[in-house]
């Protein structure tokens, strides 16, 4: 794989991605856009939704060069990236970065977590979108977040036997949300449409999964103290979603408490980094258009044009907000993980050992949770809602990656 | 025997890389209607552009890894973060199935 260069790359190719990439080559600079998945679109999109096509299009009219499969697992030295595909390796330089990493789901350890067939919400999804057959099967959906009724809308017409949708949140919240958001209101009750005789109950979680070698039932229980046990072929469920900062902290851009710091040009405490999309904190699929558009102007030299969409970022942002008070976590869900729960799936690392230590570092140094694999990607976000703690660094390289690409 | 799925939300024609082209250039192409790859020595036919965490799935193999400690596990986030689903495609150990395309022929080896 030849090394090459770009005036501005996107790494990312999602809505924020997509938008910035786009913009970024219409104010004529030339642009590459990465994405370790196969086709751009990123979570929401997958599969080729119509609204993706449309970006994708455009991106090709412009000239965008896409990248498919390519992970950047490196910034070994200023204005390069260091980028691995399933078969090969290669350094890309850029003048501008724009980095629409996404979100990814906050996964909470309960007992019985790591069988097989308990996955995210959009893990779930993700997977029925990518081929699995999913008809006939039996499915709780549960968690936090709009997120899970998407999902399970989207098993529904796809024959899933959806037997009901847990939300953690209290319906005051929830039916205070939608009020106070006309057009979400109809998207809510066009989603709810589609899901008649799905039960959707608010102040209901998860407490443990069984089953022998993968799921075979689910025990929920509500805020009141109603405990069941529902059987079911698949769980899906996420706590809403954290936004993927490990390579904006690895080129030393600031982070905020939602996300990467910005500017209104999404520029990153870096110069000439940019960051767009839920990156920066949890917004959405609008936010994230917004930014990405905003992003590729400032990047691609047209800041009057960025500008033009301050404020529908602004008034996107209000909403974000709101989201996120909406579906806070409740505190009862700390007490999800017994002592003999494993935190770190990557590691085997039981919540017993973790709380042992005083903070990530030690963890990590101690009982090895979140050096595996997925860097502490997973067990990350469960210990900072369980015990407050924060990734501290971040070293290359970011992901898992071959000898030959590292030894280059 | 694992059967070919009825799944309509996948693309027909789809953006894909082709394996033997240089970095970035971009291949457009049509695909064909299914591809039929080896799982565990056994025969799986998934729709085209299905991701090899599907073909798993499909050929009834539930534990795609083994933990350090023993226990069986399978996908949990569907896009490349967790690393549950990594299997070994073609002798590449520790691909990550939810990232990677099915290919005719393909091989692909888990631990269950």
């Amino acid at each position: 794989m030849a090394d090459c260069d770009y005036d501005v790359v996107v790494v990312g190719a999602g809505p924020a991605g997509l938008a910035a990439a786009c913009r970024a080559a219409e104010c004529g600079r030339r642009v590459a856009m990465l994405d370790d998945n196969p086709q751009p679109g990123g979570q929401i999109w997958r599969g080729a939704a119509k609204e993706s096509t449309q970006w994708v299009r455009t991106a090709k009219q412009h000239g965008v060069e896409w990248m498919a499969g390519a992970r950047v697992f490196d910034a070994p030295e200023p204005q390069r990236l260091a980028v691995e595909t399933f078969d090969g390796e290669c350094r890309v330089g850029y003048g501008s970065l724009i980095l629409a990493t996404g979100a990814r789901e906050r996964f909470l350890p309960f007992p019985g977590w790591t069988l097989p067939n308990v996955m995210g919400a959009g893990g779930l999804q993700a997977l029925a979108k990518s081929g699995l057959p999913l008809a006939g099967k039996r499915a709780v959906v549960a968690g936090s977040g709009p997120l899970l009724l998407a999902v399970a809308r989207y098993l529904r017409a796809h024959d899933v036997d959806v037997r009901l949708i847990a939300e953690q949140a209290p319906q005051s919240a929830v039916v205070r949300f939608v009020l106070s958001y006309p057009r979400k209101l109809v998207q809510a009750l066009t989603l709810r449409a589609g899901l008649i005789g799905v039960p959707y109950i608010t102040s209901c979680w998860p407490v443990s999964a069984q089953g022998r070698e993968k799921l075979e039932s689910v025990t929920l229980r509500r805020a009141d103290g109603r405990t069941w046990t529902e059987a079911c072929d698949y769980l899906a469920c996420g706590f809403g979603l954290i936004p993927n900062v490990e390579l904006a902290a690895l080129l030393g851009c600031r982070m905020s408490k939602a996300g990467v710091e910005v500017d209104e040009f999404q520029e990153t405490s870096e110069a000439g980094i940019f960051a767009a999309g839920e990156a920066t904190g949890i917004g959405g699929l609008e936010l994230s258009l917004v930014e990405g558009e905003i992003a590729g102007y400032a990047a691609g030299g047209n800041p009057d044009r960025a500008k033009a969409l301050f404020a529908a970022c602004a008034s996107h942002r209000r909403f974000a907000a709101a989201l996120e008070k909406t579906f806070a976590l409740r505190d009862d869900l700390r007490n999800l993980p017994l002592p003999s729960t494993i935190v770190c799936r990557c590691e085997d690392v039981t919540m017993e050992r973790v709380r042992a230590c005083s903070n990530w570092r030690e963890a990590k140094l101690h009982t090895r949770c979140g050096m595996g694999p997925c860097q502490g990607r997973i067990c990350g976000g469960a210990a900072d809602f369980l015990l407050g703690w924060r990734e501290e660094s971040v070293r290359p390289p970011v992901l898992p990656a071959r000898v030959r690409s590292l030894s280059r | 025997m694992p059967q070919v799925a009825n799944s309509p939300h996948m693309p027909v024609a789809s953006v894909t890389v082709s394996c033997n082209s240089r970095f970035g250039v971009l291949i457009w192409r049509r695909m064909a209607d299914s591809v039929t790859l080896s799982v565990d020595g056994a025969a799986v036919t998934v729709p085209a552009g299905a991701m090899v965490s599907a073909a798993v799935a499909m050929a009834g193999v539930s534990q795609y890894r083994r933990s350090v400690s023993g226990e069986p596990r399978g996908p949990l986030c569907g896009m490349g973060i967790c690393f549950e689903c990594r299997v070994t495609i073609d002798g590449r150990a520790h691909s990550r199935s939810c990232q990677v395309v099915c290919q005719s022929r393909m091989e692909v080896r888990t631990d269950g």
